[in-house]
Parts: structure tokens; C-alpha cells; sequence
């Protein structure tokens, strides 16, 4: 169990997401940064979507009740276990009674506490997510608060004592987007300078969206849409000619014209974009996409593989 | 026929044992596991002198992929139980611990050099005085 000491932001306990509820109007919610979620999960042994907490501002700090085996990936928070300082993407055994600290983030925008067996909240429909706007899912529905205690599932996995860490992309490219249904109606001059131009990433930017700032994308005559289906990873524009790219808590529907939807294999690197970043896309097609995909998860398997066989190793060297 | 997770149970009996070298023969497969002689041992260490290894196999890192800048270097001072390089086996890393709190002397691995289990690492001469953390 672990006890929320701090907590001035909107931290939530998250998973991969509530999905299949589409056609009722609900959308997944689920991890801003799935891939850091997922190597926190397997630095411990967990089942890869196990529920964790994700914390998007700092300061942030908890007590251990019971020992337990956690992760903290995503973000560097300068984080420090009773004052002694964690390296990024680590995991390692915390005692009852010890504090975890995370400072305001040096890279990143995101930090995900995973731990051994994963955070024990109820599943509804499938997920342990929070779902924010509509209160449910998570701890009571809502972001954690000062007191609020969490269990865990719980697991006998034993890490060595100086810990286990892993080696995440640290690639500074360009986000990878495919042309969406409506690119073709903005002007050629528009969809040049879609790909070509940096966006900058506004403050008006959360778990549901954000909202881009450059040179305004024209359409060649301005168009109206009835509302349709809208899937994290849209990027919409409205008539100002500002893009906004749909997240995690994207609503369902929308009714602006789409110039183009992130590839899921690149949407955990928007969850570590910080309001002011620049971001830049670029063109690729499905199959292109679908690649990305198989390869970021050989990467998460091979992060799980290795990590399992560090931990025997250190288990057997250690009886 | 022999796994890296069954090589550092056997590099621990070797250790144990006091084997400093071994050879397996399996159809054409030829392995041999050495472990090196301290450079230090000749030099009659003193107390205070203290020899960190490595604690397993793997590409040696005198920083976090993440943090480039935090390289611990002959001359710093460190603290006991302080992180002083990392230790990467696939995608994934360990960390190298003092074990006692003083001045690094001596760094012997160089980054992206193959370590095996035991290899010296660093020197740090220690300080009597209790160890403040930074």
C-alpha cells in the first residue's frame, strides 16, 4: 500500500485504456505515454498493462506503507527515495516507511509509478483507468489526493537492491502523422507547410488535447461537416487554421475537418511534449504505420525479456 | 548450450571456488570463462582503499543514457551507496554502487568497454569522516 503525500496536479492511475466503448459515447482514457507505462510494467515483472499512476507536474511525493518493488519511467523527475537520488527509468525495492520525491521535471512532461503487481483499483468495463469527465474509473473516479492510499495487486518479484533501469528511444524526430480524410481539401500551400513548419504545442494542451499554434491551414473552400467518429491521434483543425491533436480523453465525436491522425507508435512521444515544446510531423503512409507499430513493440518484449532474465540472474546469485 | 543467465551462476562459483579459469567443450562449441587478476591486488591494498567491480555482465556506461552530464571522474568525491556508472545488458541497465564513501582514484573501465562479472571498475580511497550526501 502507498500513501499520496503530495499531490498538486491532476495524477491519475492509468492503464492502456478503456477500450470497446466506442459506439456508446465513451471514450478510452487510458495512459498519456503507453510505452513508459509498459516499461515500468515489465522492469517489475508485471503484466504490461498493469495499472500505474501517471503524474503530469510535480512536486509529487508518497510513503511507502509496505515494502514493495516500483518503477518510475516516463519524465525525468529528479526523483529521490529518502533522499537518494534515482536514476530515470528505474525500478528497484522501496521499504515501509520510505518517501518518494519527484521534483519538477528536467526532460518530459509525464512520470508513471508502476509497482510490483500493479495499483489494485477496480476494473470497470474492462479497464482501471480514470475516466475524467465522466468520474469513474481509477481511485473513486477523480485525480489522487493528499491521504488517498492505494493497494496493490502485489507480486514476488525481487529486484536487485541498487535496482534495474531501462534504455528508452530518446529520438528527437519528427512526429509521424498519415494524411487523414480532409487532407486533401486544404490548399497545396497548406499541406506543404503542414509538414514543413514547427507547431507550437500552447498552453491550452491536457489529456484531452492539444491545441497547436502556427501559420493558419486554409482549406481551398471552407467546409462544413456533420459530427463523426473521432480516435486519439486526430488532428483536426477548426476554422482559425490552429490545428488540434485529439489524446487520450479526446471526446468520441467531433465535426472539424481532419488534415491528419498521429500513428499510434509515435502518440506516447506527444504525452512527453511539454506546453512551448515545437513539434514537427511528418508523412508517412499505413503500412509505414503499422511497421512503426510491430517495431516499438519488439522493443517493449525485448525490454521484458532482458529485464526478466536480469532479475533470475540476480535471484539466483543472491541465495 | 550455456545461457548468459547460467554463466553468471557459474562465474559465482568460480568466484567461490577461487577458479580463475575454465573451459566447456559441447559438440563444436568451444567456451571459456577467465576472470581477470585484480590490477590492484599486487599493490597491497590498504583498508581505506576500496576496489568496486562489477556486479554482472554487460557494456559499461560512466553515465545514464539520460543524463550525460553526471560522470563520476578520478577526484570526485562520492558518497556510500551513490550510483558511479552503469552497467547495460540489452535494453536494459544496472548500476555500479560505491560501497563506501570517498575519493575516486582510480577508473579503469572505459565507456562501451565489455565487462564481466567482478571486473574492477574504480578505486576510491575512503574517508574516515562520515559521508555527506550531495
Amino acid at each position: 500500500m502507498i500513501e499520496i503525500l503530495t499531490a498538486s496536479s491532476l495524477a491519475t492511475v492509468q492503464d492502456k485504456g478503456r477500450h470497446g466503448y466506442y459506439r456508446h459515447g465513451l471514450g478510452t482514457a487510458g495512459a498519456m505515454d503507453p510505452v513508459a507505462l509498459a516499461i515500468g510494467n515489465a522492469l517489475l515483472g508485471n503484466p504490461l498493462d498493469a495499472a500505474g499512476v501517471e503524474i503530469p507536474v510535480a512536486p509529487f511525493s508518497l510513503r511507502f506503507l509496505t515494502d514493495m518493488c516500483f518503477a518510475l519511467t516516463g519524465a525525468d523527475c529528479s526523483a529521490a527515495l529518502d533522499g537518494i537520488r534515482l536514476p530515470p527509468d528505474w525500478a528497484m525495492p522501496a521499504k515501509a516507511g520510505q518517501v518518494l520525491t519527484l521534483s519538477p521535471a528536467v526532460s518530459g512532461c509525464r512520470a508513471y509509478l508502476c509497482l510490483a503487481g500493479g495499483v489494485d483499483v477496480p476494473l470497470v468495463l474492462g479497464s482501471r483507468s480514470t475516466q475524467l469527465r465522466e468520474g469513474f474509473g481509477g481511485h473513486e473516479g477523480r485525480p489522487l489526493q493528499q491521504g488517498d492510499k492505494l493497494y496493490v495487486v502485489g507480486s514476488s518479484v525481487s529486484l536487485p537492491a541498487d535496482g534495474l533501469g531501462a534504455v528508452v528511444p530518446l529520438e528527437d524526430a519528427a512526429i509521424r502523422v498519415m494524411p487523414a480524410a480532409e487532407y486533401e481539401s486544404f490548399t497545396p500551400k497548406s499541406q506543404e507547410q503542414f509538414w514543413a513548419e514547427p507547431w507550437k504545442v500552447t498552453a491550452q494542451s491536457n489529456r484531452a488535447g492539444y491545441r497547436l499554434s502556427g501559420t493558419p491551414l486554409e482549406m481551398e473552400t471552407p467546409r462544413e461537416l456533420r459530427s463523426h467518429g473521432l480516435v486519439p491521434g486526430v488532428i483536426q483543425v477548426p476554422s482559425g487554421g490552429q490545428p488540434i491533436i485529439q489524446l487520450s480523453d479526446a471526446a468520441t465525436m467531433g465535426g472539424y475537418p481532419k488534415i491528419g491522425t498521429v500513428i499510434e507508435a509515435d502518440r506516447w512521444r506527444l504525452g512527453q511534449v511539454r506546453p512551448g515544446d515545437m513539434v514537427r510531423f511528418a508523412k508517412v503512409d499505413y503500412a509505414q504505420a503499422v511497421a512503426a507499430e510491430k517495431h516499438l513493440a519488439a522493443y517493449i518484449e525485448a525490454v521484458a525479456t532482458t529485464a526478466a532474465r536480469q532479475r533470475g540472474a540476480y535471484e539466483r546469485m543472491s541465495r | 548450450m550455456i545461457s548468459p543467465d547460467n554463466m553468471t551462476h557459474i562465474l559465482g562459483w568460480m568466484q567461490a571456488a577461487g577458479i580463475r579459469d575454465l573451459s566447456v567443450w559441447e559438440g563444436n562449441q568451444h567456451l571459456r570463462l577467465q576472470l581477470d587478476e585484480s590490477p590492484v591486488t599486487a599493490e597491497a591494498p590498504t583498508t581505506e582503499r576500496h576496489q568496486i567491480t562489477s556486479p554482472g555482465q554487460g557494456r559499461f556506461l560512466a553515465t545514464h543514457p539520460r543524463r550525460p552530464a553526471a560522470k563520476v571522474e578520478r577526484g570526485d568525491q562520492i558518497s556510500a551507496g551513490q550510483i558511479v556508472a552503469y552497467l547495460k545488458a540489452g535494453n536494459t541497465l544496472t548500476a555500479i554502487t560505491a560501497s563506501i564513501g570517498g575519493t575516486v582514484t582510480q577508473v579503469w573501465a572505459n565507456d562501451g568497454d565489455l565487462l564481466g562479472y567482478a571486473t574492477p571498475v574504480l578505486i576510491i580511497e575512503g574517508s574516515t569522516e562520515p559521508c555527506t550526501s550531495t
